[in-house]
């Protein structure tokens, strides 16, 4: 096959335009997370997705309610990071990762106990919420997935600054008058918010690659916020060419091949730190 | 002039702690702690661990909510008038307090003192940047200030934090154990500019520490608490053998140097902690 023919493609198209999307909320959202120690967030927002999905899924079968489950998983992935973020309000990391750890345990109990009810002809579209592959976006996907981005990139713009400042000692943000509450809600209410859309459009496997790998690898070499934004944005452009390039040559998921190049640049990032 | 203007703005020339207790989960952190603290004084706050210093600082912030009694902070309510006194009240947490693995720069973190005051966004302008490098120039930093928290010692990341509190021009500083993990040599460094500038700027200090020594010369008052106020005032009334006792529970090795009784606490702990007993 050649490769402007590939190039052409409405599929490589969508991804291309998909994964600058990506590079986007993986450059803002990002440092945030790895900032403010919740990496984990990332899985457990998935996961509530799921639960959400499930739930979403069983009030149109048995309720009787029309709801697009979608919405459902949205609202449900959000509420659960937010559930999370109200554990781990004093801001002490570890108790934020327990808070995560817990919703995580509450999210997907729900997700089991609807999937076992709901027709099991129904479950394969539950879990399409958590397996969205970039290689099959639509253009309504995208539509979501770029207002999102429009939205998480503003609120970055406009907070960065906060974000940092209650990451690096909340206590004494908070003494010296800053609104702590308010940031500490907003940034994990646009970190899940931007798991739960990309994990739609993406799939969960590429989410947990794009959003925290990229920044990790970042912070080793940089202490500047924006530039740490800068290197994860570029690493996910590049990686997430490379990626397609292979899949359409090889015929393989995208976002395995993506996840693999990330994670192999991150253990170069190691090898050449020692 | 600027010092005219600055007062101004108080209502009263001290702080007024009247018969407050704080209880955190079931336990009380302090009880019936009456305190009248003048707004120009150098102030260190001594007792064993859990006795309710930082509580006190808190109480003092509006950080926290009194279980009962009254606190006006320069005539103000710190529970209603909180944004206003913790713009005018520098505080420097303990820098064991801080993230060390967070992506900002030395400048960066000064500048949080800065734009704390202002409404979001906060951008800041030429203006901002040079009151921090100002205030980072006072602790001796202005050269780190491209660098990253993770890159420097004990006291220097004890600077940049109290820089951070002094860009904002305060009315009155609140240390909490700023001596903490810090070489001797930095804290006398640190001392003598927390002195300089708080007899240049008629700035209150209010500093928690573990050791009194660093201070010892040049401090106008003490306050020894243990949940309640042992006692308060010049060292020479404060540091008496009976009220070390109360305070500590234990009998402290003390100097006695002219009129004055010098306990020799060093990083003293309560007979019920892990750590060894001075006898």
């Amino acid at each position: 096959m050649n490769l402007i023919n590939i190039f052409l493609s409405p599929f490589f198209i969508k991804a291309f335009i998909g994964l600058i999307l990506t590079a986007l909320v993986a450059a803002s959202i990002g440092p945030i997370i790895i900032s403010r120690g919740m990496t984990f967030l990332t899985a457990e927002v998935a996961h509530a997705t799921l639960g959400g999905a499930a739930l979403g899924v069983f009030i149109v079968d048995y309720l009787g309610a029309y709801v697009d489950p979608l919405y459902v998983a949205t609202i449900f992935g959000v509420l659960s990071g937010l559930f999370a973020a109200y554990g781990g309000r004093t801001g002490i990391p570890e108790k934020l990762e327990t808070a995560i750890g817990i919703s995580m345990a509450i999210s997907m109990s729900i997700a089991v106990f609807f999937l076992g009810i709901i027709p099991s002809q129904d479950i394969p579209q539950v879990w399409g919420y958590l397996l969205g592959d970039i290689l099959l976006l639509s253009w309504s996907d995208i539509l979501v997935l770029s207002s999102v981005v429009v939205f998480t990139t503003i609120i970055y713009f406009i907070f960065y600054r906060e974000f940092i400042y209650i990451a690096l000692d909340m206590e004494g943000a908070k003494a010296m008058g800053f609104n702590v509450k308010f940031y500490h809600y907003l940034s994990v209410f646009i970190a899940s918010l931007a798991v739960v859309v990309s994990t739609k459009a993406i799939g969960s496997i590429m989410v947990y690659a794009i959003m925290i790998v990229p920044s990790a690898m970042a912070i080793t070499f940089s202490k500047k916020f924006f530039l740490i934004s800068l290197f994860s944005f570029f690493i996910v452009l590049a990686s997430g060419i490379a990626g397609l390039l292979t899949s359409f040559i090889v015929s393989i998921a995208p976002s395995g091949i993506i996840g693999l190049i990330i994670s192999f640049l991150y253990l170069l990032t190691l090898a050449y730190k020692k | 002039m600027y010092r005219n203007i600055r007062d101004n703005i108080l209502r009263e020339k001290n702080i007024v702690i009247n018969d407050v207790s704080v209880v955190y989960n079931g336990s009380a952190a302090i009880e019936n702690v009456f305190l009248d603290i003048d707004f120009s004084d150098f102030i260190a706050v001594v007792g064993p661990n859990g006795a309710g210093k930082s509580t006190i600082a808190k109480v003092i912030l509006g950080l926290v909510n009194p279980l009962k009694g009254y606190v006006s902070v320069f005539g103000y309510n710190p529970l209603k008038e909180g944004d206003f006194i913790r713009r005018i009240i520098g505080y420097v947490p303990q820098y064991i307090s801080i993230s060390q693995n967070i992506p900002i720069s030395i400048l960066e973190t000064v500048l949080m003192g800065v734009l704390a005051v202002r409404k979001p966004p906060r951008f800041p302008s030429r203006k901002d940047i040079k009151r921090a490098l100002n205030a980072l120039k006072i602790v001796d930093m202005d050269s780190y200030k491209d660098k990253s928290v993770h890159e420097l010692s004990g006291g220097e990341r004890q600077r940049v934090l109290i820089a951070r509190a002094l860009a904002r021009e305060p009315r009155y500083l609140i240390l909490d154990e700023p001596f903490a993990g810090v070489d001797v040599k930095s804290q006398r460094e640190i001392i003598d500019f927390l002195y300089n500038y708080h007899k240049e700027n008629d700035v209150g200090l209010f500093i928690i520490v573990h050791d009194l020594a660093p201070l010892i010369n040049y401090i106008d008052k003490i306050l020894l608490i243990n949940r309640k106020v042992i006692a308060y005032g010049c060292p020479v009334d404060v540091l008496t053998k009976e009220n070390i006792k109360t305070a500590y529970g234990i009998e402290v090795p003390i100097l006695e140097r002219g009129n004055i009784c010098y306990p020799l606490l060093g990083d003293m702990h309560k007979p019920s902690s892990r750590r060894g007993v001075y006898k």
